[in-house]
């Protein structure tokens, strides 16, 4: 077993175990947690893959950004455990069966013929590359995005400070 | 053997780095002492050298106190995330010519972005402490870290601008090639990173997130024995790294006349940093939370971004 496979099952079974977590615990500030351990190890598996830029700004956005995101959101409002009356109906829970069983079988069908695809050399995605692209080919998307981002920055700001007065 | 080397190396410098923050501590009180017109810790052993150990024992073998209200998990577990970016972020650090771990092709970006997850540690402790001091101190860093991490990788950008590349190696190389540290081109940076890494690591005069007069000690004010240890160990580890971070990036890494090695001269530079720090602990008064706010975001910003301008300029004009 190589090094890399040792990695990556470490990695994948905190990402999954994670994920399920979120799901199963009861206090929102527990799932946050689990939530940043998921964005962790996709991180780290984006890194095994040599892709580190991704790899990096998966750390920066998700398990900084977005992760201190929602803690501020679960301090600002009521953090009681709500819990939903845990009843489905029988018919629901068929339906959901089918439904998740068809969405596995889709994913194993297009996993298991990704493996014909011809074995190019390990491509890196350097932060050069993705610059250059970026203000290359989708100079005008980048510029655009730009703009959108700061018109929507300086409304939030008119908003929060109309409430202030 | 790959992963054997690896694992030796991240312990070897664990065990250091465990070392480093005993005798940083050490070296604050003496400094701080000796600024102030007395001799500092001075009981165990010779000058004092075992203070720190005394110190580390005595919170080891305490009481582990949890509060009964607190968030159990999260309580346990914060101190945990606030260390571990910390000491993750060595991985890129690189001592000596020959004596590093990860030649990462973005080290810059990934030291920025791992050292940037403290904060979820800080606020977690805070919150799940349950407690109006703690979570207070708790929001205060947050909201001075997210600020001063702008200019703080702002000021970086001048130098990526001028190297080229993102890799720390890299820098260090084009400062011996071109004969010169990066204080001296890039000074309006050093200033504004030096600045921003002070309230990065919640030192004073930014230490109102730990402000002992009117917030108890902030976000671990409920935290004691070995938990209360691992936070304060998380603060001098990333004290250490930041140093070393500014070491490579402005003072020319491990550069330096031949008759010292490589590593020497790198630990030397960070002691200037650390000796920095603890100088303007001992001088200055702490700052009010809206001065520090308005300073960020109208001074240090405006200057970060003018800093890029220019050293865009100078680099289309000069040719470098």
């Amino acid at each position: 077993m190589s090094t890399q496979l040792i990695f990556f099952l470490v990695l994948a079974i905190i990402a999954i175990a994670g994920a399920v977590l979120v799901l199963k615990l009861n206090k929102i500030s527990h799932r946050i947690v689990s939530m940043f351990f998921t964005f962790f190890a996709t991180a780290g598996i984006y890194f095994l893959l040599g892709a580190e830029f991704i790899g990096i700004i998966q750390i920066i956005v998700y398990a900084g950004a977005v992760t201190i995101l929602f803690v501020f959101g679960m301090m600002m409002t009521e953090h009681r455990n709500i819990t939903f009356g845990y009843h489905p109906r029988k018919i629901h829970r068929v339906l959901s069966f089918i439904g998740v069983g068809t969405l596995l079988g889709l994913m194993l069908y297009g996993i298991s013929t990704l493996d014909n695809l011809p074995l190019k050399e390990q491509y890196v995605g350097t932060a050069e590359d993705i610059g250059i692209s970026l203000y290359g080919h989708y100079f005008i998307a980048v510029i655009g995005m730009g703009f959108l981002l700061t018109a929507a920055l300086i409304g939030a700001i008119v908003i929060a400070r109309k409430e202030a007065k | 053997m790959d992963l054997l080397y690896m694992t030796i190396y991240s312990v070897i410098i664990l065990k250091l780095m465990l070392a480093g923050v005993t005798f940083s501590i050490l070296f604050e009180r003496k400094v701080i002492g000796y600024m102030q017109m007395r001799p500092g810790p001075n009981r165990h052993g010779p000058w004092g050298i075992l203070q720190t150990v005394a110190d580390v024992m005595k919170l080891l073998m305490k009481e582990d106190v949890i509060p009964r209200q607190a968030d159990r998990a999260i309580f346990v577990l914060a101190p945990v995330i606030a260390f571990a970016p910390a000491f993750t972020v060595y991985a890129v650090i690189s001592w000596s010519d020959t004596i590093y771990a990860a030649d990462l092709n973005i080290g810059v970006l990934y030291f920025l972005g791992v050292s940037s997850m403290t904060m979820l540690g800080v606020l977690m402790g805070g919150w799940s402490s349950n407690n109006k001091y703690s979570l207070l101190g708790a929001i205060r860093g947050v909201a001075q870290m997210i600020s001063y991490e702008l200019p703080l990788v702002l000021s970086i950008l001048g130098i990526v601008i001028l190297v080229g590349s993102l890799n720390l190696r890299d820098i260090v190389y084009f400062q011996q090639d071109i004969g010169m540290w990066f204080i001296i081109p890039q000074f309006l940076a050093f200033v504004i990173y030096m600045i921003s890494a002070i309230a990065e690591l919640n030192r004073s005069p930014f230490d109102l997130p730990e402000a002992e007069s009117e917030l108890v000690s902030g976000y671990h004010t409920e935290y004691s024995g070995f938990r209360y240890a691992f936070f304060m160990l998380a603060e001098y580890t990333y004290a250490i790294a930041i140093a070393a971070f500014a070491t490579t990036l402005f003072l020319g890494g491990w550069l330096g006349p031949a008759f010292l090695p490589g590593v020497v001269w790198f630990l030397l530079k960070m002691c200037i940093f650390m000796f920095i720090w603890f100088w303007l602990r001992a001088t200055l008064p702490r700052a009010r939370v809206s001065h520090l706010m308005q300073f960020s975001w109208k001074v240090l910003i405006p200057l970060a971004l003018l800093n890029i301008v220019v050293t865009a300029i100078i680099k289309v004009w000069m040719g470098w």
